[in-house]
């Protein structure tokens, strides 16, 4: 491989392995996922120049952070909040800071603990939307119940076809024993679940999981001194998506524009693609993203699951190989991490052995933060395994 | 706190007070669109020249969800709520609940028109027919 300036890897991740963790506070977690990823990345807190988190840091949100962890030398900080989708968005602006220059060790990190405070909000102050939308008591599930029926009405799609999703989420994370929800369930499973907010029942939902995780995106040079298999970045885009006042499509979320734009810049196209992690707040989510993301045609999603499509190793897009947010975590509500750790995992050759893809080669990751084609975000990071 | 201002004096129009007759929804007066929610910057042109125009406070209905009685929100124990998004008949589109209605009965493009706020209660849909 011929050295190439600017070019991003990611060197080193790290996922929590408690999902109910009452006894250890949100810094703990921090502190934890921090001194995981750097442990495998085989770098130590001196050489971290670059720090990246989001809204759920408390304080004074990054600075607090580098302060209870002790991080000494931090040149470039990025506080970018795209709720669930923000730390994919990180590993792409990480990459994009190295590239310029700003630094050559990044770290990422991510700590919450819904289940065991379900109170805590981080920093955030109410939208102004509020006083229009609040009286309805709109639930997150909610929400993206109003896009699945819409999904439902434009093209057919059915609960059946929905809770396919969660079938393989659960097929597997029964090879992960770390997941929350380890059993494989089956459709009527699903089907029988008890409804959330019609038509999404309670197994159309993400667990809601205490943790955190952490990536450690590296420089070339840094890269080259650790050596290895590493998951060079190799194509991002990130797009918001909202009504702006007036028309809205729920059967849309911004994945139109982020997939695009980071397949264009990794000149590739969804074909190529041999491992996906896509964000699976809901089983919807899932269904739309992979139409937003060009893996099938639009209203075609429910068809594209419901026969094995995305179960891993051989179905047409392997996907979320770890049991994803549907079954295996989803910690402080966001699942953007997790996307990121299992797709290095897949590029690695790391994954479960029945669920590793052959050949690993090229994976994608893709965050949604917010809710369904209203106010949201995507972001996607397309990886490449490089042997250094 | 000039800006609050400006966003709660768009906002006092916009969900009426008990015993106003009519929903108002705010309109560009230079670009002369609708828009939903109410807000002091006209969304599609940032025009700050804003006016409240009385809505035929009809529309139909975009997409819907019930939640089981007993959910966030529900005003009793057994209170299945309908949460929907209308789109009004001068385009903008309204999160809202509908009432009136038991879930069996509702369809997507079914036509709605305004209850408005009383008491407790805020501005809610029932079908037009």
């Amino acid at each position: 491989v011929t050295p190439r300036p600017g070019a991003a890897y990611v060197a080193g991740i790290y996922e929590h392995p408690g999902r109910v963790l009452p006894d250890l506070s949100l810094l703990e977690i921090f502190a934890d996922v921090t001194d995981g990823a750097l442990r495998d990345a085989g770098l130590s807190l001196a050489e971290v120049d670059g720090f990246f988190c989001a809204d759920e840091a408390p304080g004074f949100g990054p600075v607090s952070l580098i302060d209870y962890l002790g991080i000494p030398g931090v040149t470039y900080l990025d506080t970018t909040d795209l709720g669930g989708a923000s730390y994919v968005s990180h590993v792409g602006h990480a990459a994009m800071a190295i590239a310029a220059g700003k630094c050559s060790v990044a770290l990422i990190v991510l700590a919450g603990k819904p289940r065991s405070d379900p109170s805590y909000r981080g920093r955030r102050a109410p939208g102004p939307e509020v006083p229009y939308e609040q009286p309805y008591a709109p639930t997150t599930a909610s929400l993206y119940a109003l896009a699945a029926r819409r999904h439902m009405y434009e093209h057919g799609t059915t609960s059946e076809q929905l809770a396919a999703v969660k079938v393989t989420a659960s097929q597997h994370a029964q090879h992960n024993p770390h997941a929350f929800l380890p059993r494989a369930v089956t459709v009527e499973e699903v089907l029988d679940s008890p409804m959330v907010s019609a038509p999404l029942h309670r197994l159309d939902c993400c667990v809601v999981t205490d943790g955190g995780g952490a990536v450690v995106v590296v420089s070339d040079e840094v890269a080259r001194s650790l050596g290895g298999p590493m998951a060079r970045v190799i194509g991002h885009g990130e797009a918001a998506r909202a009504s702006y006042g007036g028309a809205l499509d729920l059967t849309r979320t911004a994945a139109t524009v982020s997939g695009p734009r980071a397949f264009a810049e990794a000149r590739l196209a969804p074909g190529d693609i041999d491992y996906a992690s896509i964000y699976d707040s809901f089983t919807i989510t899932v269904l739309e993203t992979i139409e937003n993301l060009g893996f099938c045609p639009a209203g075609q999603g429910g068809a594209f699951v419901a026969d094995g499509g995305l179960l891993a190793p051989h179905g047409r897009l392997p996907f979320n190989t770890d049991g994803g947010g549907l079954c295996n975590n989803h910690p402080g509500n966001r699942g953007g991490m997790t996307k990121v750790i299992e797709a290095v995992r897949q590029l690695r050759g790391a994954a479960h052995p029945l669920l590793q893809v052959p050949d690993c080669t090229l994976a994608l990751a893709h965050g949604t933060g917010g809710s369904l084609g209203t106010r949201m975000a995507s972001a996607t990071v397309i990886m490449e395994r490089v042997d250094l | 706190m000039t800006a609050a201002r400006d966003e709660s004096s768009a906002a006092d129009g916009g969900v009426p007070p008990t015993g106003d007759r009519v929903l108002r929804v705010p309109r560009c007066r230079r670009c002369h669109r609708h828009f939903w929610y109410p807000r002091a910057r006209c969304p599609h042109c940032r025009s700050a020249d804003i006016e409240l125009l009385d809505s035929r406070g009809t529309g139909t209905l975009y997409t819907y969800s019930t939640l089981p009685a007993g959910t966030k929100g529900s005003a009793t124990a057994d209170d299945v709520r309908i949460l929907a998004y209308v789109e009004l008949d001068e385009g903008p589109f309204i999160l809202t609940t509908l009432t009136g209605l038991s879930p069996d009965e509702v369809r997507i493009g079914m036509s709605l028109t305004a209850l408005l706020p009383d008491g407790d209660q805020p501005l809610r849909f029932v079908s037009s027919t």
